[in-house]
């Protein structure tokens, strides 16, 4: 998949401490398309509910462009998902495994700031380089 | 792809909290019992939450990358 999505109030929790979040959302309406990218690649109406775990690691991480206009502040991660898929029209579902048995290959969390907001951030700089 | 040393955010003028995880991969069964294998290597999610720039103003949103 790979679009974005609104999430309902409530649908994002950080835990006490802030490095442990947890993303859940239920009935997001999504398009089944195993065959992308082809040009004829079959788009079918799907739901999923899904439970995003990231925990924050010790290893800092900063990614910063200053061509691009952006800054990532913060630090690796560890990811895990469960999920539950339905297709209604081809009576299709899918459920994985427990959360505990996912794992990702990259996860980072922390803070980022870009376009104009970035822009801001450089031109204090230089008015503070300049005064 | 969500890696090291690129722009992560999916939402341009935007400053907040931000993760983003890749190549999620497990186990699950369908509905007919079968065992299936889930995710490769560019099966990722994300998260952005904070103040981003539209509409010629500030707007306080969550949003997932799915």
């Amino acid at each position: 998949m790979y679009w974005v999505v609104p999430v309902p109030d409530g649908g994002l929790a950080f835990s006490p401490d802030g490095r442990t979040a947890t993303l859940v959302m239920k009935n997001v309406p999504i398009v089944d398309q195993p065959m992308w990218p082809s040009v004829d690649a079959l788009a079918t109406p799907a739901f999923m509910d899904f439970r995003l775990v990231l925990r924050q690691g010790s290893a800092p991480e900063i990614y910063e462009d200053a061509s691009r206009w952006y800054r990532f502040t913060g630090f690796k991660a560890a990811a895990q998902l469960e999920a539950a898929v339905r297709v209604p029209s081809i009576g299709f579902e899918f459920k994985t495994d427990a959360i505990e048995t996912s794992s990702a290959n990259f996860a980072v969390m922390g803070e980022e700031i870009n376009g104009k907001y970035y822009g801001q951030l450089l031109t204090k700089a230089g008015r503070q380089a300049v005064g | 792809m969500p890696r090291a040393n690129v722009e992560l955010n999916q939402i341009f003028h935007f400053k907040g909290k931000l993760a983003r995880g890749a190549g999620f991969t497990g186990t699950g069964t369908d509905n007919h019992g079968n065992r299936l294998a889930w995710g490769t290597g560019t099966t990722d999610f994300s998260y952005m939450a904070g103040e981003y720039w539209a509409a010629r103003m500030p707007q306080l949103r969550v949003y997932a990358h799915i």
